[in-house]
């Protein structure tokens, strides 16, 4: 019994949450086709634009704080890479600008959080809405097709052998955002910055200046995603990311982190994440309707969420 | 032989006030190499806040600290370090939720190519606690440590920075004799290795057992500044408060009827594996006290009896009526039973809030009039109740968090007497409130307990335990080990702790 305690149970939720959703929906929608390999591939490359966005958003959460804004940063970032490649027909130019982009927004959150004091919800519920209204104005709301098919073939469409190419990208962010959360001093700070703020104060960490670099991380893969968006979309639109915020914090916290800081896995995080794709994924094939969708996905994200965070209750 | 050294940390007439309220009002002393030095003062008093000024978390008013003869600028805790100076805090500079090693090398990691070298760090943790005879497992999560076991953590982290002035803020507050011991002993080390080292305490008798000097504030002046040998614990305590204090035992006011039925009885309770079929009776009137090293249960006895956690079997009897086994604390509340947490950081108050509304947070329903609630009267209970502990606060609405510590730990102890509870439970009450608010607090546990409530005194201080129990029981390894009766058996210090660890 000790034991069982003792191995810290909602470490190991997210693996739970994901056999029973991927066991519930190989049976529920077996004749669907559900197991069918390019289904699941499938699956993974929906996501993919999910997953990259929470392994930014776990570096935010940890740190104590959130981001609203991630719509907006994708939405921007994969109309900055259309137009960018409309006019120059550049990849690389598309992709740093694209970024850039990112990392401004990324900025702006967080220099207002760490300079002016205000938490990071109603900082981001705010320039969530100036992001989209710009995106919005970016193109007066025309979509941009792109044409360049090397580059939609890098980003979103192209596949390596059997691989999606968006699944490798998936991979090489997550191995990016792993050891960068758990193998350097900076996630460390990330880590103490939402584990105890005046602890982290006292032993020396720029508290102030760690909250605006996860927040510049977060944006940055918020923008990653908008490439991918693009490349999978051969084009951009304002719309991009914009329902995606929910799905990307719920990723997040179904994969361990915890919601009040100084706790988390990027690994869970992108499981999370797939949790989520499943149940898109399984609920449509099931055929049922969008609003039954709705409602079926937020009652189990609630139960999934509920066992991640039940440690919490404990003390 | 000492003297013609220069000093290695001076602080020379610092000034400093928060607001409208002046703390320090030109403090001076100076620390030698090799030397111990016991900071002493009422809760209050601004012994914090003027370590903290030398450790860069503050900022003087006016004043200057010079290290070895030199002036320096310390704005923050990393020009501290530079400067040699290491301090341990009394609220934790620990990160609850990472584990030992993550947070000894917070912020200073060992790297390689960029990356945290986790083995290295491991290695040279398992090192430090080696050498400092610490027996943690590095890779547990800190909030799952004890706090003693957490204060240790912290004694060795600031030990990792090789300081040249190692500040300790009552380092000893939550230790027990064993871990006291300990630490002194490590502590001795270091100033024959020639670090000059500020102890902060409110026990006296670690005053007289380790330190050289004894400086004094009070009122935001040094009161006394003196070799420990020349002075007494009753001098020392003098000056503190500016009074003579006593410290003779609280006897009730009638004497306890053993044949009266018990108020609380606690018939064989258990909750695995830290409490183990333990069985006693509280009368009315009566004030048992439990004593125990760390881990012997102590805490877990009390939060089970209070319905914190649920037992395994047994069962707790109120007025020989048998509780519900599935009772949460608004339960016990709403029957008269109360109990003050041992960490006040977590468990105790809202920092956020004032020291009204954590004092009344158990009992706002009773200050309802027609549906609100009643501020006028809410305030006047809370000042009487500020008055009674002599907790140092601007007033009702200063806010918690700016309290010194030990006035926190007296409103955590005010909040529970709020609720006028026939059965209340304290867990380690005195942890960092000075010598005449314990005697205060002593007074007030006697007090309640003269009214008929039952009560029941967790303490790491033997010597409180004797002042104020009328029955100590000795627990072990979440057992009752032995039983002692005040005037029948022998209560002394030595005779308890003798128990505790036999
Ligand atoms: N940040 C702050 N803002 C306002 N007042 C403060 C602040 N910090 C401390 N004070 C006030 O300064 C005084 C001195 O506090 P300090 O913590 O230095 O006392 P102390 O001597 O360490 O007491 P204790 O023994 O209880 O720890 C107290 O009256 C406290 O209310
Ligand atoms: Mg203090």
């Amino acid at each position: 019994m000790q034991i069982l305690k003792k191995i810290n149970f909602r470490d190991y939720i997210v693996y739970i949450s994901f056999a029973v959703v991927f066991l519930a929906f190989s049976i529920l929608a077996y004749d669907k086709g559900f197991l069918k390999p390019s289904n699941l591939m499938n699956i993974l490359r929906q996501t993919s634009m999910i997953s990259v966005a929470a392994v930014g958003m776990t570096f935010a959460i940890s740190a104590g704080l959130i981001d609203l804004s991630t719509g907006g940063v994708t939405a921007m970032s994969a109309l900055t890479a259309a137009l960018v490649l409309k006019h120059m027909d550049n990849i690389f130019l598309a992709v740093i600008a694209a970024l850039a982009v990112g990392f401004i927004s990324g900025m702006l959150n967080g220099l207002v959080i760490a300079k002016v004091r205000i938490p990071a919800f109603l900082v981001t519920l705010g320039t969530s809405a100036i992001f989209t209204g710009i995106a919005r104005v970016m193109t007066n709301l025309e979509a941009v097709p792109i044409s360049n098919n090397t580059f939609n073939n890098i980003f979103g469409s192209g596949d390596l052998g059997p691989i999606s190419s968006l699944f490798i990208w998936t991979i090489v962010v997550t191995v990016m955002g792993h050891i960068l959360y758990k193998k350097t001093s900076f996630g460390r700070a990330v880590l103490a910055v939402g584990g105890n703020e005046p602890a982290a104060r006292y032993s020396g960490i720029k508290t102030q200046r760690i909250k605006m670099w996860a927040m510049v991380i977060c944006a940055l893969c918020a923008a990653f995603a908008g490439i991918l968006y693009a490349g999978r979309t051969h084009g951009a639109r304002y719309t991009l990311g914009e329902t995606d915020s929910m799905n990307i914090i719920a990723a997040v916290v179904i994969g361990g982190t915890s919601f009040s800081g100084g706790k988390g896995t990027i690994i869970g995080a992108i499981i999370g994440s797939w949790v989520i794709g499943m149940l898109n994924n399984g609920l449509l094939l099931m055929g049922l309707s969008v609003s039954e969708q709705m409602i079926a996905r937020g009652i189990v994200i609630i139960i999934a969420v509920s066992l991640s965070l039940r440690e919490a209750k404990n003390d | 032989m000492l003297n013609n050294q220069p000093y290695a940390l001076e602080i020379v007439d610092v000034r400093k006030s928060f607001f409208q309220n002046p703390v320090l009002l030109g403090v001076s002393f100076g620390l030698r190499r090799g030397e111990i030095l016991g900071l002493l003062g009422a809760n209050g008093a601004g012994k914090s806040t003027l370590m903290k000024i030398v450790n860069g978390v503050y900022k003087m008013d006016s004043g200057s600290i010079r290290i070895n003869g030199q002036e320096v600028r310390i704005r923050d805790s990393a020009d501290a370090r530079g400067n040699g100076i290491a301090m341990v805090y009394q609220e934790f500079s620990l990160i609850p939720t990472m584990t030992v090693v993550q947070n000894l090398f917070l912020a200073r990691e060992h790297k390689k190519m960029g990356l945290i070298d986790e083995k290295k760090c491991r290695q040279e943790a398992l090192e430090i606690f080696e050498k400092l005879g610490i027996q943690i497992d590095p890779d547990a999560v800190v909030g799952d440590l004890s706090i003693g076991n957490q204060q240790l953590v912290e004694i060795a982290k600031a030990m990792m920075q090789d300081p040249s002035v190692l500040i300790l803020d009552e380092p000893t507050a939550s230790l027990t004799h064993a871990e006291i011991a300990l630490l002194f002993d490590f502590v001795d080390r270091l100033r024959k290795s020639g670090i000059a080292i500020i102890l902060i305490t409110h026990h006296m008798q670690e005053i007289m057992d380790v330190c050289d000097r004894a400086v004094i504030l009070r009122e935001g002046k040094v009161e006394m500044d003196a070799q420990v040998k020349d002075v007494t614990i009753r001098d020392m305590v003098e000056a503190m408060v500016g009074r003579s204090v006593s410290a003779e035992k609280l006897p009730p006011a009638q004497p306890i009827n053993y044949q009266e039925a018990p108020l609380l009885q606690v018939c064989g309770l258990s909750c695995l594996p830290k409490v183990q079929d333990v069985s006693f009776q509280v009368y009315p009137r009566e004030v048992v006290g439990i004593a125990g090293l760390l881990g012997s249960g102590r805490t877990e006895l009390l939060k089970t009896i209070y319905g914190l956690l649920h037992a395994d079997g047994g069962n707790v009897q109120l007025d020989g009526t048998i509780l519900p086994a599935r009772r949460d604390p608004a339960w016990s509340i709403d029957h008269g039973i109360c109990f003050v947490p041992e960490n006040r950081r977590t468990h105790g108050i809202v920092p956020i809030h004032s020291v009204c509304r954590n004092m009344l947070l158990s009992v706002w329903k009773h200050y309802r009039k027609g549906g609100l609630l009643d501020d006028r009267k809410a305030t006047a209970d809370t000042t009487d109740m500020i008055e009674k502990l002599a907790v140092r606060c601007t007033g009702p609405e200063q806010l918690l968090q700016n309290l010194s510590g030990g006035n926190q730990q007296k409103v955590v102890f005010g909040k529970s007497i709020f609720t006028n509870p026939r059965v209340l439970l304290l867990d380690d009450p005195t942890v960092g409130i000075d010598v005449d608010a314990k005697n205060q607090v002593a007074a007030v546990i006697r007090g309640i307990a003269d009214e008929g409530s039952a009560v029941v005194l967790v303490s790491s201080e033997i010597e409180y335990l004797e002042k104020v129990c009328d029955r100590v029981l000795i627990l072990r390894d979440g057992r009752i080990a032995k039983e002692l009766r005040s005037g029948v058996d022998d209560l002394s210090e030595t005779a308890i702790i003798d128990a505790m660890q036999s």
